[in-house]
């Protein structure tokens, strides 16, 4: 045998450790919410960084109780959720803890003491403004640091892309595409929702000459209520 | 009003844990610094046969003590126990009183000083 009997162990306690630790992770950071690493306001960027250092070192340090990883990342959740709910209730706390959106382009013009007090320099401002398909200020009404870190820009009107409203054009009501089999298993809560049965399932099945809801891949309902399925294995037929 | 519930819930949770185990570790402590004080008496008079008794007794409760202890604190000041421990049970049946003292005094050192370590005040804080 290659490892002892006490390796053995050590690698099982190890192993325990860790699926605990990473259990308690993605609970945490489950709790905490859907945005990305993109959206996240600082503050939370940096927790979320302190709470993965904090589940490491327990993790492979078999010497360290595993609380003394546990306890902190509870804490750090606990501030964390009180943090965004009195920012979510109190306009004054949500300023200072999430910041203000800097306006660094006001009408064309660009604001130099915003952008020395924000420390953005100007090809900063530039490549951003570039990534966003407005290579001049001058079509630039206001360029907006939003407290993301993120650059918003709202172009002149004439600089607006044209929309079907301009055109005196009447859009149908847009609908949502409803899923209603995924490989081969039957959505009903789908099906429900959009106001239709297992019996018209069934019928279009039919009528597609599909033997059984097993063989198709994915089939939804698309906005003109027109059932569209791929087979498993098969390229896609429309109806 | 949900999310603010759950904070408070654990929060407290916390909190009381601490409590709790702070209190446990103060309390075990008591109890097991008594017992040395016992063994000590008994070593200090060279009172072998109880000392080795009143040892094993020791260390009955030290194990019970311990499976609790290692959840809460450094595993190496259980080691460091264990290790002190195993050194005076092997004074103890070799009749040698300085040695046995002075591990004794040093294993009550140690049992005293982790609620203190553990406890919640400034000095532990910064």
């Amino acid at each position: 045998m290659i490892l002892s009997k006490a390796e053995v162990y050590l690698l099982i306690i190890v192993f325990v450790r860790t699926l605990i630790l990473y259990i308690v992770i993605v609970i945490v950071l489950r709790l905490m919410g859907k945005r990305q690493i993109g959206q996240l306001q600082p503050s939370e960027l940096v927790v979320a960084l302190v709470i993965a250092d904090l589940a490491a070192v327990p993790m492979s340090n078999v010497g360290i109780p595993l609380l003394n990883g546990i306890i902190p990342i509870i804490t750090l959740f606990i501030m964390e959720e009180l943090l965004s709910y009195t920012s979510l209730k109190s306009e004054k706390a949500r300023g200072v803890i999430c910041g203000k959106p800097s306006i660094l382009i006001e009408r064309g013009v660009i604001m130099e003491e915003e952008l020395r007090r924000t420390r953005y320099n100007l090809n900063d401002l530039l490549e951003q403004l570039r990534l966003k398909n407005f290579p001049n200020i001058e079509d630039i009404d206001y360029a907006i640091l939003e407290t993301s870190g993120q650059l918003s820009v709202i172009p002149k009107p004439e600089n607006n892309p044209v929309t079907l409203k301009d055109m005196y054009m009447q859009p149908k009501m847009q609908k949502l595409p409803v899923t209603v089999i995924i490989d081969g298993k039957i959505n009903l809560d789908n099906l429900h929702k959009a106001g239709l049965g297992s019996d018209w399932l069934e019928n279009e099945l039919k009528e597609n000459k599909i033997k059984s809801p097993d063989t198709v891949f994915f089939a939804y309902i698309n906005p003109e209520n027109k059932f569209v399925y791929q087979l498993k294995g098969k390229p896609s037929k429309y109806r | 009003m949900r999310p603010l519930i759950i904070i408070i819930v654990l929060a407290l949770l916390v909190v009381t844990g601490g409590c709790l185990t702070l209190n446990a570790l103060n309390s075990e402590s008591q109890r097991l610094s008594s017992n040395l004080e016992e063994l000590e008496q008994h070593i200090e008079k060279q009172n072998w046969d109880e000392a080795s008794k009143k040892l094993q007794e020791f260390r009955e409760k030290w194990d019970k003590v311990s499976t609790l202890w290692t959840m809460l604190i450094d595993h190496y000041e259980i080691d460091n126990i264990e290790l002190i421990l195993s050194k005076l049970v092997s004074y103890a049946k070799n009749h040698d009183k300085v040695e046995a003292l002075s591990e004794m005094s040093s294993l009550k050192t140690l049992i005293k000083h982790i609620p203190d370590k553990e406890s919640f005040s400034l000095k532990n804080i910064f």
